[in-house]
């Protein structure tokens, strides 16, 4: 049962869809496409808990307003979208440019943030290979012009391309660095990369590094385990990480695994997930 | 021959002067799995008849384990792979998959390293290519092994019920402390293997984490992958709060991550 509606925050009129019920849950999707890159995962995320996405400012859904898309004003919005829907806090996870809004909002808003999810995303501008550096700094109105032919523009009619892609250009064309304010987040977070992804492997370990991961073995008692957990998916790259076939199984288990446990739960025994 | 395999999968072959303990289950593709340092079929769990749903599973008892007769040889990575291509031999196995784990997984590598022809793709899981790669603290603790340490684990309980010479465990453990200390550095040969490799370990495994993404860079991976750019043919997975016992232990997960890889196939994505 999928329940869609818009909310007013911060002027903007955002779109989102609600998927079950329980303990509520934020999918944030990446730049270009919206919210159904989730598709995959809905089913099964949302067995036991309340599966929010969101189509993020001027994207899918939810109209461009007159202001600059940055990582810091979406997280905002999530955090006003959170209080709209009377939440106090959720699980996040986000996916590319979603995985920047979850680190933001786990940043500038961390009492929202109970578990942290991020894919495929970087924590600083050069965590991404030179050539996604280089195809992000060709997004302008003329490159837009392509998106017009594909399946995307048939699933959201009402998206306004040229502003979209002009704004994606200007935010990802501006450098940052937020290992510090990373290494400070304390919410339990996963990391999830493919192993042929757009964030180069060495700043996949620095990223886990900030957490004392790639340190040691944890150890029969699980002792030694870093603070946040990493899953590299094989055979996978950037555009299709999200539609790894257990990735939803993978999400649900640390999701479902309770506090003392979050940092082994794939030490404790599983359930047979077939 | 007693065989102390009641369901009577079990047989022995002769190589290379061991009595080698194997079972065969299964249908499909043939693929050998290699267990782990202290184990064997049983305890390598149910990974084995998972994997017997859709390959024909050659399950190994290697040298002084489980079932399988100890010599007067020391364990090598070397010993173990040719025991292997031996193996492969007696049964009449030109070619195979094979899947170790830890020990296994080293065998493996040599296995492809030293025999290529026999191997079609290797499936690496939780092992180190140079004794450089394993975590300090377990790099310490290699020259302060003894024998002493090993005898009241519960995989000598295991041992005694299963060895064809119950009283054999410290001299097994005496030829793995040795094995620990094996010069092994195969950086040179990794960086010339054909074979495609899975590699798979816990985020928080023995091998360090950069020296399990070094193995897949010598390998070709560890570059960015998108539409148009085909993949390198081995893959690297890592399992999210896992250690290297744990590993084993993941059936789903490791299945997800090994048939994809054995059958060549690449997941659609949402652009796709």
């Amino acid at each position: 049962m999928k329940k869609s509606n818009y909310a007013s925050v911060n002027g903007l009129k955002i779109y989102y869809e609600i998927h079950g019920s329980g303990k509520p849950l934020f999918l944030l999707h990446g730049g270009v496409s919206a919210g159904e890159v989730f598709d995959p995962l809905i089913p099964t995320l949302s067995e036991n808990r309340q599966v929010i996405t969101v189509h993020l400012q001027a994207h899918g859904r939810t109209a461009d307003i007159d202001r600059p898309l940055s990582f810091e004003f979406m997280a905002d919005d999530i955090a006003a979208l959170m209080e709209y829907l009377n939440l106090e806090s959720a699980d996040i996870m986000g996916y590319s440019l979603g995985g920047g809004v979850a680190l933001q909002i786990a940043i500038r808003h961390p009492e929202t943030v109970q578990k942290l999810i991020v894919t495929s995303t970087p924590v600083k501008r050069n965590g991404w290979y030179p050539e996604v550096l280089e195809g992000m700094a060709q997004m302008n109105p003329q490159t837009a012009k392509e998106m017009k032919q594909t399946p995307l523009a048939k699933l959201y009619p009402e998206a306004n391309w040229e502003v979209l892609f002009t704004k994606l250009g200007n935010l990802l064309k501006q450098d940052y660095n937020w290992s510090n304010e990373v290494a400070m987040i304390k919410s339990p977070m996963m990391m999830i990369f493919a192993d042929a992804d757009g964030v180069r492997m060495t700043h996949i370990m620095e990223f886990f590094e900030l957490f004392g991961g790639g340190q040691q073995d944890a150890g029969l008692d699980g002792s030694g385990r870093p603070d946040a957990s990493l899953a590299i998916l094989p055979g996978m790259t950037h555009y299709n990480v999200i539609s790894y076939p257990p990735l939803a199984t993978m999400v649900k288990i640390f999701l479902d695994a309770s506090l003392p446990d979050v940092k082994m739960f794939y030490d404790a025994s599983l359930p047979d997930v077939e | 021959m007693v065989d102390k395999n009641k369901d009577d999968k079990g047989k022995y072959a002769n190589v290379n002067g061991l009595k080698m303990y194997y079972e065969v289950s299964g249908m499909g593709d043939p693929l050998i799995v290699l267990h782990g340092a202290y184990m064997n079929i049983i305890s390598m769990g149910e990974i084995i008849p998972k994997l017997a749903r859709i390959h024909k599973v050659y399950a190994l008892e290697l040298q002084g384990h489980g079932r399988t007769t100890d010599i007067d040889r020391p364990i090598t990575y070397p010993n173990l792979a040719d025991d292997v291509a031996a193996f492969m031999n007696a049964v009449g196995l030109s070619k195979a998959d094979v899947f170790g784990y830890s020990m296994g997984a080293i065998t493996g590598l040599q296995l492809a390293i030293r025999h290529p022809e026999k191997v079609n793709k290797l499936i690496f899981c939780s092992g180190a290519y140079d004794i450089e790669g394993w975590q300090p603290e377990f790099k310490n603790l290699i020259p302060q092994m003894t024998v002493e340490m090993f005898l009241n684990m519960p995989f000598a309980e295991d041992y005694r019920k299963l060895a064809p010479n119950p009283n054999g465990f410290p001299a097994l453990v005496e030829k793995l402390i040795a094995l620990e200390k094996e010069p092994m550095a195969l950086k040179e040969d990794v960086k010339k293997l054909k074979t495609p490799v899975l590699i798979i370990a816990g985020d928080a495994d023995g091998a360090t984490l950069e020296h399990t993404i070094a193995m897949f860079r010598l390998l070709g991976g560890g570059i960015m992958g998108d539409m148009d750019n085909p993949l390198p043919d081995s893959r690297l997975a890592i399992m999210p709060a896992t250690s290297h016992t744990a590993v084993i232990t993941q059936i789903d997960l490791l299945i997800a991550f090994i048939e994809p890889f054995l059958k060549g196939e690449m997941p659609k994505g949402f652009f796709e």
